[in-house]
């Protein structure tokens, strides 16, 4: 058994995500898929009509064709496996991305799964199981929603070559999403498909066609991509399906227009022989013209790492190249090879940037750098502006510098008094205000950057109101210890209440008296 | 830098103009000008003076810097400025660093010769009058001088040179007291002495004697002045009186001296020793004789041995006493930073003088004098390494006032502690020194030295560093004292000038209605109109409000004068200078609310000043508190009042005028608004926005400044509402702007 890898390019970005899948070993069974699939595949056309009710819309299938794209080359040996992912009770879908095509039971899974940069998020899902072989079936886009199956097999009819039959996907609304178009032999599926952008007859639409194999990817993994699947083909998709469980692809961006699949091939298989499994080159899918990036896919992690630190810049065509790791490649390139992976890849894992501790951004700094003192300004000014927002542990001025520093008991108080006496004019001097540092003197108003900056210490925790108009310098030993800086666990009495309002009115008198 | 700690740092460094006491040379060079090797070292003294080591790199940058020029023979006058210039400066810093006297005078006579060098030495003894050292060098000099002058000793000058240059570099940093060599070389020159000059310097002799004579230390100097004696004559009467001085002083050699003395008085009759004739009468009446010559050699021998002897042992007995406090005082010179050891001298001089002063309340009338001199010495001496100490200060002026010392002498005392060396913040001393003067009637004097003390902290000298403190303590003191001692109604138009005048800055030196109001009152005391003119000079918006105060207090004792208080009110109260000052505005709120009880006036007093002034947020709540206070405490006279109704909003708004949340204390954010620089710079934003806006971009993390927040441009929220069913009016997606630059990483300022 032969698991695909599914994997899905979003169209127009540049996310490459292949998708984790399951593998199940052993010879698919038609029991076990009939108990997973609910039978349902037997019985597609039926059903399309409620399909709603049963999935849900995590596996959208995006209308394209690169959806499946990329699996193309292997499917055609798949053994069973449609990707359990889909239908497994609380799984991660948003990283399972399978397109399984069981192609000996001639079944067609297409299942997609697309949920990223998807416009409409209510509009579709789908599953699809074909009995038919893949190779006579094309996918066809860009349908007029008033068309129906018997529209599309008369304009096939039209261009003579009559389908055996047509299948439309719809939307849950009902609208037309993309459909299936079946040949009668591959030789007539083959020549359709070159109908590729072309206009349809009697329409103002162009073709959008794709072999519903998945052989997508415009022909153009061809050249490889097919040598490789004959290759593995006869090794059975046992060995297969457990290799491709882990993908060691690489972004290549900074292509130019003219680099085609086979000259990126040619490069890297010239450099790494034998491993580069599939090279992909992102096109417009209205255009065909390139989009300027790619990606390779690789056997072993290790050939990974390495074109990941050789390949970049490397000359391909006229213009170096840029070589990264895809979105979504394999997070565990192999055990000796992560640590490697992880410090390469810098640009993945992108720390939030945190300012460097300073002491305007250091949470625990209750000093303030106060500028432009001069000697109208006392110290005791300063502590009864600033002493009003709580208990302070210094005051200094330095009237040579013009500055002057306080530092209060807490944090809070600190940014209350920040926000209260940033740019006021006291006593005639424009007063400035900063974040300080106890350790950087207040030599002058411009900022010493030499002087390294270290944590202040976590203020105490206080609940209680702290004193004000309090200088904690000021006071003696015997003072410290009287200071009631935490909150009585009891509850106070109304004497003792009253007494230390008193105190408080007191003290209130005192300044008054005292003050200029 | 803080603020000054001494008066003398208040002029430092001395105005370049003012070159050294005895050099008053037209300075062609500055020794700031930048073509000096010494520039760099002067920058570096002048910046930290304290540090002596920088003082001594300078000098020596100077002293190479003349050895050059010398040699080079280059002018030396720029050199010569500088170093007389700096070393007046330090010097005029730390008088009493002796040490330093002695280099500068070694300077001088290096560079400017033998008088210069008499001359600073001169200057070195009046500053520094306590450095046994000085005076010895300095007496020795004169006598030096003496010689040469006689033309006696030819090479003398040279050997003095030499000499005192050795001595000052031994002594440089340190005045211990150490023996300094006196040669009495020159004891040959006694012929053909001009008798004025050797009357001179004995006079300055007699007078080191009195000023250091009794320094525990003081043996060089005895022993130059006894050298200096003995040179004029073997046997005259100044020297067998220098020894009996001598003896009777507790010095360190005094066994020295006395043995001295011992030699000396045998060659002496013995009335010529003991001088008192009573006493002499009473020691040779046990010998059956009357008068002094007619005693034996044997005789007067053991009348001078019994003499002698009891001069020696009340001596020895004096010295035993102090040895005990004398033995730890070991740090003499004065040094700009004091270590803990002086601190703990400092305690050994407090318990010394205690000491003496109980010898002197136990002292006979005869022993008082000395007694009295010798705690003054030891004032003096402990007041060299200890001139800092205002405590040392107020006890030697508390204990001359006890002695009854005159006037002038505790004047000069207070003018020293006062004008040099007490720090300033002491200013409980200058309070004290106003009450001598009133004591002792001097109010003009009085007058005189309060204007000096606050013209010398109000900044507008040279050095324009302004104490304030001091300052405004020093004008309150002296409105106190007017409104104390001059009658009321000259000093209340006097004040009510003075408010005027500063307020009406036009004519404000113009105005001659001082002297108008000059009444020849007999009462007390009457203003001079130049004091009050000079204080005028001295106000500044810290000051006017003491001045507007004690005014308000004097005219407010009369009921009648109510309306003249509300008046002035009207007229001043939104002044600038009265929006900082706690006073004023304490003023107001308990006139209305205390003594008028006019709570609708009060209501307007505290609106005003919660929303205008520049007070510090402690006292606006203070008054708003107050105010809350006196309408609860009144609440019936208050319900009773027609506007009633204005009078609730006080009580219930208390908390939330004095919260500390901007967001709810609206009264503070309009303060606050008034008082931002950028609404004051930018007259025409609308006041209170630039504040919001500041506010609004650190809201979250105070000090970290947010310049840009996004906004949406086609906001439809404040347009009017839409049917959503109304499909053609769906507002469209909003579109941003900002948000890039809101993106950006903060800036911080530190």
């Amino acid at each position: 058994m032969y698991s695909n890898n599914g994997s899905s390019y979003r169209p127009g970005g540049d996310l490459y995500r292949p998708g984790r899948h399951n593998q199940r070993q052993g010879n698919y069974k038609n029991e076990d898929y009939a108990g997973r699939g609910n039978e349902r595949a037997q019985n597609y056309p039926d059903r399309s009509s409620n399909r709603s009710d049963y999935r849900s819309n995590r596996n959208t299938y995006k209308p394209n064709g690169l959806y499946n794209g990329y699996g193309q080359s292997d499917q055609r040996n798949l053994n069973s496996q449609y990707g359990g992912n889909s239908y497994g009770a609380g799984r991660d879908y948003g990283h399972q991305n399978s397109n399984s095509y069981q192609q000996p039971r001639q079944r067609f899974q297409g299942q997609g799964n697309y949920t990223r940069g998807q416009k409409s998020p209510g509009d579709g899902y789908h599953l699809v199981y074909s009995q038919i072989q893949s190779e006579n079936q094309l996918w066809m886009g860009d349908l007029d929603p008033r068309w129906s199956e018997n529209d599309i097999l008369d304009i096939w009819t039209e261009l003579g070559e009559r389908p055996t039959n047509v299948k439309i996907m719809r939307d849950k609304t009902g609208r037309s999403q993309y459909c299936f178009v079946t040949f009668s032999n591959p030789t007539a599926a083959n020549t359709a498909v070159q109908r590729h952008r072309t206009p349809v007859p009697g329409s103002s639409r162009i073709f959008k066609l794709n072999k519903a194999s998945g052989g997508g990817s415009l022909g153009a993994s061809t050249g490889m991509g097919a040598d490789q699947s004959r290759q593995n083909a006869p090794g059975g998709g046992h060995s297969m399906g457990q290799r491709s469980t882990v993908d060691y692809s690489l972004f290549v961006g900074d292509l130019a227009q003219d680099i085609t699949e086979q000259m990126l091939y040619g490069k890297f298989n010239q450099k790494y022989p034998g491993v580069v499994k599939q090279v992909k080159i992102m096109t417009d899918m209205n255009t065909g013209m390139s989009k300027g990036f790619g990606f390779v896919r690789f056997h072993k992690p290790e050939a990974q790492q390495a074109a990941l630190k050789e390949m970049n810049g490397v000359i391909l065509g006229d213009r170096p190249i840029r070589v990264g790791l895809a979105n979504g490649s394999s997070q565990e390139p192999a055990p000796g090879l992560k640590k490697a992976a992880s410090t390469l890849s810098p640009s993945l894992k992108l720390p939030q940037q945190q300012p460097s501790l300073t002491p305007s951004s250091d949470p625990n700094n209750c000093v303030l750098d106060i500028l432009g003192i001069n000697y109208s300004i006392t110290r005791d000014d300063l502590v009864a502006h600033y002493g009003s927002f709580g208990t302070l542990v210094y005051c200094k001025i330095d009237y040579k510098a013009q500055a002057a520093q306080v530092k209060y008991l807490l944090r809070g108080s600190a940014e209350k008094a920040f926000l209260f006496t940033d740019g006021f004019v006291m006593n005639g001097c424009n007063l400035g205000l900063r974040w300080g540092s106890e350790e950087r003197p207040l030599a002058s108003a411009k900022v010493d950057k030499s002087v390294k900056y270290s944590a202040a210490e976590k203020p105490p925790t206080i609940y209680g109101e702290v004193p004000d108009a309090v200088v904690l310098e000021d006071l003696s030993e015997e003072q410290l210890g009287d200071l009631k800086l935490t909150e009585p666990s009891e509850l106070i009495g109304v004497s003792d209440f009253d007494q230390l309002n008193e105190d408080r009115i007191a003290r209130r008198e005192a300044y008054l008296a005292l003050a200029y | 830098m803080a603020l000054p700690k001494y008066p003398l740092e208040l002029a430092f460094p001395p105005h370049r103009k003012e070159s050294a006491q005895g050099s008053n040379h037209n300075l062609p060079l500055k020794p700031t000008s930048n073509t000096h090797p010494w520039n760099l070292v002067y920058n570096s003294a002048i910046e930290d003076p304290q540090t002596l080591a920088k003082w001594d790199e300078l000098f020596a940058v100077l002293d190479s810097c003349y050895g050059m020029a010398l040699a080079k023979k280059e002018p030396l006058e720029a050199v010569k400025t500088a170093v007389v210039e700096l070393y007046s400066a330090l010097l005029s810093l730390f008088p009493l660093m002796a040490g330093y006297w002695r280099l500068f005078a070694a300077v001088k006579l290096k560079m400017f010769g033998q008088k210069e060098f008499v001359d600073c030495l001169k200057c070195a003894v009046t500053a520094c009058p306590q450095s046994v050292s000085l005076w010895v060098e300095y007496l020795q000099a004169l006598v030096d001088d003496l010689d040469v002058q006689k033309g006696k000793v030819e090479d003398s000058s040279h050997e003095i040179e030499k000499t005192t240059t050795e001595n000052s570099s031994k002594n440089q940093s340190a005045e211990n007291g150490e023996p300094s060599t006196i040669d009495s070389a020159s004891s040959n020159s006694q012929e053909s002495v001009d008798p004025n000059k050797i009357e001179s310097i004995r006079l300055e002799f007699q007078r080191g004697a009195s000023v250091i004579g009794r320094n525990f230390n003081s043996e060089t100097f005895w022993d130059s002045y006894i050298a200096f004696e003995s040179s004029i004559s073997d046997l005259s009467e100044h020297l067998i009186k220098v020894y009996l001085q001598l003896v009777t002083l507790p010095l360190y050699l005094y066994s020295h001296f006395y043995n001295k003395f011992l030699d000396t008085a045998k060659k002496y009759r013995i009335d010529e020793i003991i001088t008192d004739s009573e006493l002499l009468a009473t020691k040779i009446a046990p010998f059956g004789k009357s008068l002094a010559d007619e005693l034996s050699s044997e005789e007067s021998q053991q009348i001078l041995d019994a003499f002698t002897y009891d001069i020696f042992t009340e001596t020895q007995r004096k010295v035993n006493d102090c040895w005990k406090f004398e033995s730890e005082l070991q740090l003499h010179s004065f040094v700009p930073t004091l270590s803990s050891a002086y601190d703990a001298q400092f305690e050994v001089y407090l318990k010394y003088l205690d000491h003496e002063m109980q010898i002197l309340e136990t002292a006979t009338p005869d022993e008082k004098e000395s007694q009295v001199a010798q705690i003054l010495n030891i004032f003096e001496r402990a007041l060299i390494p200890h001139c800092h100490e205002p405590q040392l200060w107020r006890k030697y002026i508390a204990f001359l006032i006890t002695v009854g010392s005159e006037f002038e002498k505790v004047q000069s005392l207070y003018d020293a502690a006062i004008f040099k060396f007490a720090p300033i913040a002491d200013y409980q001393l200058r309070d004290e020194y106003a009450e001598f003067l009133m004591n002792n009637a001097k109010f003009d004097l009085m007058n005189i030295d309060m204007i000096r003390s606050i013209k010398q902290y109000s900044g507008t000298l040279d050095k324009s560093i302004y104490v304030k403190s001091a300052y405004l303590h020093d004008i309150k003191t002296l409105i106190r004292l007017w409104v104390q001692h001059v009658p009321a109604a000259s000093s209340e138009p006097l004040l009510e000038t003075l408010i005027n005048n500063y307020f009406d800055r036009v004519d404000r030196y113009k105005k001659d209605s001082l002297s108008k109001n000059e009444i020849q009152n007999k009462e007390e005391y009457s203003l001079k109109p130049e004091h009050s003119m000079s204080l005028q000079k001295l106000l500044n918006d810290d000051s006017i409000s003491l001045i507007i105060v004690s005014y308000l207090q004097l005219i407010r004792v009369s009921d009648e004068n109510v309306l003249r208080i509300r008046k002035f009110y009207n007229k001043y109260h939104q002044e600038s200078a009265l929006a900082r000052s706690v006073q004023f505005w304490n003023f107001f709120v308990r006139f209305e609310g205390q003594d008028m009880k006019n709570f609708v006036n009060l209501g307007h007093i505290v609106n005003y000043l919660k929303e205008n002034t520049a007070l510090p947020k402690q006292s606006v709540d203070a008054f708003i508190e107050l105010q809350h206070a006196f309408v609860c405490c009144n609440l019936t006279k208050a319900m009773s009042s027609p506007e009633s109704k204005h009078l609730l909003s006080p009580l219930i708004n208390t908390h939330r005028d004095t919260s500390e949340d901007l967001f709810v204390n609206s009264s503070a954010r309009k303060r606050l608004s008034k008082n931002h620089v950028e609404s004051r710079n930018n007259l025409t934003a609308q006041k209170g926005s630039i504040f919001s806006q500041t506010l609004k971009k650190q809201l979250g993390h105070p000090g970290v400044v947010r310049e840009y927040s996004p906004e949406i441009t086609n906001s439809w929220i404040e347009r009017d509402w839409i049917l959503l069913s109304d499909v053609d009016k769906i507002p469209p997606l909003p579109t941003f702007r900002l948000v890039d630059k809101a993106n950006s990483p903060l800036i911080y300022h530190d």
